[in-house]
């Protein structure tokens, strides 16, 4: 049986790392940025959120985001709601 | 007028079907953006345009650009380790380690830790069809130009 994949402690990267994420973990801390985006996942469900959690994570101006359903013409249909930081 | 039987079923779609990765591509290239910043481009790349290598590269090349970042699209069921998920699944690259050829996932879901995988686990769980689009799964690379 395979063990776990290591976190990223154990491994510095060596080599490229995303300047999103590498600004994020500079300024709050990968551990911070995995909370914000627990956080936003308590106050959603499904899986079409990951999608959007993920462009959260690669857009730095994008500081929220809201998914709501509604009722369009009989048919439920997704809103996203996205703020940026202007 | 949708009968009460058809609204059970569109509702179950709705939370059942997840964003392909056309979908998300779709999604960024419409999100309109403050003044600082003049543009900003999402492209998809199904893994049936690309071979393990050139998705090794399109990492690596991208990492290295300050203004990109990329999103992974995969099905978790295709990663080894008792990963959590097993449908398909978005997280963001965040990083490459060359000597080791290993890839850390920034999983978004809760119960996934950020991890390193090897590029060939990745390439694997990508390289998988997206029963929804029903095409193969890939990367978005999303760049911003101030």
């Amino acid at each position: 049986m395979q063990s776990n994949p290591p976190l990223i402690t154990p491994i510095p990267a060596s080599g490229p790392v995303g300047a999103q994420l590498l600004r994020e973990s500079e300024s709050v801390g990968l551990n911070r940025w995995s909370n914000r985006m627990q956080k936003y996942f308590k106050r959603q469900r499904g899986n079409t959120y990951c999608g959007v959690a993920s462009i959260m994570s690669v857009i730095p101006y994008i500081i929220e985001t809201d998914v709501k359903k509604k009722e369009f013409e009989g048919k439920k249909v997704f809103f996203f709601i996205i703020n940026i930081l202007a | 007028m949708i009968k009460g039987e058809d609204i059970g079923k569109l509702k179950n779609q709705i939370d059942c079907v997840g964003l392909t990765l056309a979908d998300l591509e779709a999604l960024v290239s419409r999100l309109t953006l403050p003044c600082p910043i003049k543009y900003i481009t999402a492209q998809r790349y199904h893994t049936s345009s690309l071979t393990i290598d050139t998705f090794r590269a399109l990492i690596v090349e991208s990492l290295a650009q300050p203004n990109a970042g990329l999103v992974l699209n995969f099905d978790g069921a295709l990663l080894p380790n008792n990963y959590k998920i097993d449908v398909g699944h978005h997280s963001p690259i965040a990083a490459y380690h060359p000597e080791r050829d290993l890839v850390l996932l920034a999983d978004v879901w809760p119960w996934c830790p950020v991890a390193w995988h090897t590029v060939n686990e990745l390439w694997t769980a990508a390289n998988s069809i997206d029963s929804d689009s029903h095409e193969h799964r890939g990367v978005l690379k999303v760049t911003i130009d101030k």
